[in-house]
């Protein structure tokens, strides 16, 4: 590959009568504070405050009756942990599921929300696009899968665990267990850490383009107006992808987090 | 990868010239002339605040909301099952009361069936009692009237053959006394004979 999407976004770009979609620039990093190595984004970090404010409000708010014939609010706030502690958490992890339900809980509200930011009106920002969020989360599973592993089988036995596959011709552990290693000790975080990312980050993206292709159309006038239909559907379209999306994501990252710890303290490989 | 790849890949503007440089040096050059943020770069401020925020999440909603979501399962579940055994209970219970009164009703139709025979052995014995009794009095009452008969006749047998007796000696006599030549004599003797006949 010698050119690159944003180059060939360039050329067809001035190739055509100077649409110009919005670079990552104008996307993420508008709003750095100074020269943004401290923080690249204000909004978003608002945002991620702002979020995490909202969901233990509105938690708090939920929970506090603990009725036995629910209201509205606390059967909303009861069925999504309802749904992470009885569809992941014990789901994968079983009997210990009740213990880590609401670390998991945690994980995928707090993901869910700071993706769905992304279709806010005004916020319009998915805080999980910025890389250190994903990262953030998946280093914390990475320690917390590796510590709960060698604290319960020790550190040769939770290696021996986690890198060993019995059952197979001796010879064939030379190539398994560096790659067993690599894969479960490894690049776990790192394929976690980007699905997120990458999904987050391209959706984002897509909207925008989208987006600014209606605005581009409508600017120019003419057969603007009616070329701008096609945009149009694609953003409203878009948004219930990314719907889908966001849910999607949090869905995945808390699944393997629970399938990640259920690997580290199963009994077997 | 060529420069321009890179570059992108670095979110650095394709337009910076970078001949010549390696790729630290690229990448310092791109952030130094203040062009495009690295995408998959990690501000430290971002971090600390993810962290932080993330930890005041988890422990927030550990004390206040996992365990009032789990008292409130627990207060369901207890409610349910308490309400299936009541249930339970209140069904064998039923049951037993059905079992009883139909025990009992059955008890009563036995019973009852047994005063009806009784009623009727016992009207039986009357009627045959009344009966035995009925012809035993008619028997006896047809016995003394035949035996007052018997006496009753016997006296007056008795009693006719004395008369008879007496009056046959009495005619005897009269006639013997009495002088039959006198017609009206004769006429008064008969008379009064026949007088004291009618007597």
């Amino acid at each position: 590959m010698s050119l690159s999407l944003t180059a060939i976004g360039q050329l067809l770009a001035d190739g055509e009568s100077g649409f110009s979609p919005p670079s990552v620039e104008e996307s993420f990093f508008y709003d750095k504070l100074g020269d943004g190595t401290i923080i690249t984004s204000v909004k978003a970090m608002v945002l991620l405050v702002l979020g995490v404010v909202l969901i233990i409000g509105f938690f708090i708010a939920s929970a506090r009756p603990a009725a036995v014939v629910p209201g509205k609010l606390q059967f909303f706030g009861e069925s999504i942990y309802g749904f992470v502690r009885n569809g992941v958490a014990i789901e994968v992890l079983g009997k210990a599921g009740k213990k880590w339900a609401g670390f998991l809980t945690t994980l995928f509200v707090f993901i869910i929300v700071m993706n769905l930011w992304e279709l806010v009106p005004f916020a319009q920002l998915p805080v999980t696009s910025h890389f250190a969020i994903p990262a953030v989360l998946a280093m914390m599973v990475w320690v917390i899968y590796n510590y709960v592993g060698i604290k319960k089988h020790g550190l040769w036995g939770y290696l021996k665990l986690s890198c060993y596959i019995p059952g197979i011709p001796p010879a064939m552990h030379i190539l398994l267990i560096p790659i067993e290693f690599l894969s479960n000790i490894l690049l776990r975080p790192f394929t976690m850490m980007v699905r997120l990312f990458a999904n987050m980050f391209a959706g984002h993206m897509l909207v925008g383009v989208a987006a600014t292709g209606v605005i581009f159309q409508l600017q120019s006038g003419g057969a603007g107006y009616a070329i701008a239909v096609l945009p149009g559907i694609a953003s409203i379209g878009l948004v219930f992808f990314e719907l889908m999306v966001c849910a999607l994501q949090a869905y995945v990252f808390t699944l393997l987090a629970a399938i990640y710890i259920e690997s580290s303290l199963a009994d077997s490989h | 990868m060529s420069t321009i790849a890179f570059l992108a890949a670095a979110g650095c503007s394709t337009d910076t010239s970078v001949a010549g440089l390696t790729a630290e040096q690229v990448l310092e050059k791109c952030a130094s002339e203040g062009h495009e943020t690295f995408a998959l770069g990690l501000p430290l401020g971002e971090i600390i605040i993810a962290i932080v925020a993330f930890a005041v999440l988890f422990f927030v909603l550990r004390k206040f909301a996992w365990p009032q979501f789990e008292k409130a399962y627990d207060a369901r579940t207890k409610a349910i099952e308490g309400g299936i055994a009541e249930a339970a209970q209140a069904q064998n219970e039923a049951k037993a009361a059905l079992e009883e009164y139909r025990a009992q009703l059955a008890g009563a139709r036995e019973e009852a069936a047994k005063i009806r025979e009784d009623a009727r052995a016992q009207a039986q014995g009357i009627r045959s009692d009344l009966l035995a009794q009925a012809t035993a009095e008619t028997e006896r009452i047809a016995a003394a009237g035949r035996s007052q008969l018997d006496a009753q006749r016997a006296q007056i047998i008795a009693e006719l053959r004395s008369d008879l007796g007496r009056m046959s000696v009495d005619l005897a006599s009269k006639v013997v006394g009495e002088s039959l030549s006198e017609e009206a004599a004769k006429q008064r003797t008969v008379e009064r004979f026949l007088a004291d006949l009618e007597r």
